[in-house]
């Protein structure tokens, strides 16, 4: 879960950003950046608050889709 | 220390997009590179694998180097190309020694990571550690940035737009430190060791020369510039003085400087969106026509000077306190620093807001009819204000948090 909300926070304002792109009208873009970055505020408070001195938030954020992106290919010596 | 810049990072752009909510010039492209740039910052702060961290760390150059390019000032081209270059030539240092530890990790094992941990807990040999550190740290230097490759800076500073100069001081310098604290100490304990008397050489002349610096010069911007080197300084010293109420203090100084540079910027973007000119000779008085300004202009450098009460002072503390045990020599330069960053801040503000006798009657009658602070404004600063004194008033559950990353670097 919190590497899913770690995932979302790191990767919601580069969506935004193509959203602002393609839409291309200068009030939603004001109203999507100001969004994206209170949403990314607000679960990167979630993660402080919920901050796990054994390490297991950092272990999390191993287990997202980030651990199957094309780079980790190389980890695997393929 | 991670979860603590990524918090700072995303209020940081919280803060960068309100202050922006106005801007008429491109507001799509804007937005969508301050949108990239966070995804890149929030990457660098939370990569557990040097290629992610690498492609996070090279990628944020890129919407930085447009928002300069695009919407500076004046020499916006030739800082925005300058920015690019010298941390551009840091991040080949940085590829270098990323590539080294993977080598070794490759020798050792038969297989290639990019994991953090697991590149973390080899056990480098001393000559390795030797020439990975000064790669490490050669990039990260850059970024710091550290005398005597400070010079991108100021010129990046006076030449980016407001919110530029926010996210840049405010989380860009940030990522240097980072490096330092989350890759250099940890993986290179040996070497970290062997070079303390570069480091604090380079960080104590960073620390008197900026502060020098800053008192010498007219524009205000330029001026915090020189104080963000200052207080860099400062956290590089602490880094690297063995002692976790130095390191601790190190990544609140981090927090608390990305805080009051912050407000400090946002102070003198709203006086250049008012008069048009960051030059003390051209302002004066201003606490008159501008009140409210006048008031968070000043929490804002008394968060930078260490204020009791206020976020830096807890950062400030907590560094001379660890620094003193071991080294109290360089404990008390560093003191000398921060009394230095008292006087600029100070001298700044009796230029810019006081000394009303030095403007002309042209500029009274004009001045007269200044807006203060807007709503947007209003909500810029206190969210950056409100954040100074919570942790300046209540620092032990953000202490908590950072001595996490002290038991990664010291063990317990």
């Amino acid at each position: 879960m919190m590497g899913v909300l770690l995932t979302v926070a790191i990767f919601l304002p580069l969506v935004s950003a193509l959203l602002v792109a393609i839409v291309r009208n200068s009030t939603f873009s004001r109203v999507i950046s100001i969004a994206t970055s209170v949403v990314v505020f607000l679960i990167s408070v979630y993660l402080g608050l919920n901050f796990d001195w054994n390490n297991s938030f950092l272990s999390a954020y191993h287990q997202t889709a980030l651990d199957t992106a094309p780079w980790h290919i190389l980890q695997s010596g393929a | 220390m991670g979860m603590a810049l990524f918090l700072l990072t995303a209020l940081m752009f919280v803060v960068a997009f309100v202050w922006s909510v106005k801007i008429e010039d491109k507001p799509n492209l804007y937005h969508a590179l301050f949108l990239l740039l966070e995804t890149a910052c929030l990457g660098v702060f939370s990569a557990l694998d040097f290629f992610l961290f690498y492609l996070f760390w090279e990628f944020m150059l890129i919407p930085m180097y447009f928002i300069i390019g695009f919407w500076g000032h004046e020499r916006k081209v030739y800082a925005a190309n300058k920015f690019f270059v010298y941390t551009f030539f840091g991040s080949i240092f940085l590829l270098l020694g990323i590539a080294s530890v993977v080598i070794y990790g490759y020798i050792i094992s038969g297989s290639v990571s990019f994991d953090y941990f697991f590149l973390k807990n080899i056990q480098y040999p001393l000559w390795i550690q030797l020439v990975a550190f000064l790669l490490f740290g050669l990039g990260f230097a850059v970024k710091v940035p550290m005398w005597p490759f400070h010079t991108w800076l100021p010129d990046a500073h006076v030449e980016a737009p407001t919110a530029g100069s926010v996210i840049l001081a405010a989380v860009l310098l940030k990522m240097g430190t980072y490096g330092f604290v989350r890759y250099s100490l940890p993986m290179f304990p040996e070497a970290s060791k062997y070079y303390v008397p570069l480091i604090f050489f380079l960080s104590v002349v960073a620390i008197i020369y900026a502060a020098m610096m800053a008192i010498a010069q007219t524009h205000i911007k330029r001026l915090i510039a020189y104080s963000s080197i200052s207080h860099m300084g400062l956290v590089t010293l602490a880094t690297f003085a063995s002692d976790g109420n130095a390191l601790n203090g190190a990544i609140y100084m981090m927090v608390a400087h990305g805080l009051s540079s912050a407000a400090l910027f946002m102070s003198a973007g709203f006086i250049y969106d008012r008069i048009h000119s960051y030059h003390m000779d051209d302002l004066g008085g201003l606490a008159r026509y501008i009140p409210n300004l006048a008031i968070v202009f000043m929490l804002s450098g008394l968060v930078g000077i260490g204020f009791p009460g206020l976020a830096g002072f807890v950062a400030e503390f907590l560094i001379l306190l660890g620094t003193y045990k071991n080294y109290p020599v360089w404990a008390f330069v560093a003191g000398v620093g921060m009394v230095l960053g008292a006087a600029y801040f100070l001298y700044m503000y009796k230029r810019v807001m006081l000394e009303e006798e030095t403007i002309s009657d042209y500029r009274r009658e004009k001045w007269s009819h200044l807006k203060d602070l807007e709503l947007h404004h209003w909500i810029a600063f206190v969210l950056v204000l409100a954040s100074s004194v919570l942790l300046g008033v209540y620092p032990l559950p953000f202490v908590k948090l950072m001595e996490h990353t002290t038991r990664m670097v010291f063990g317990g």
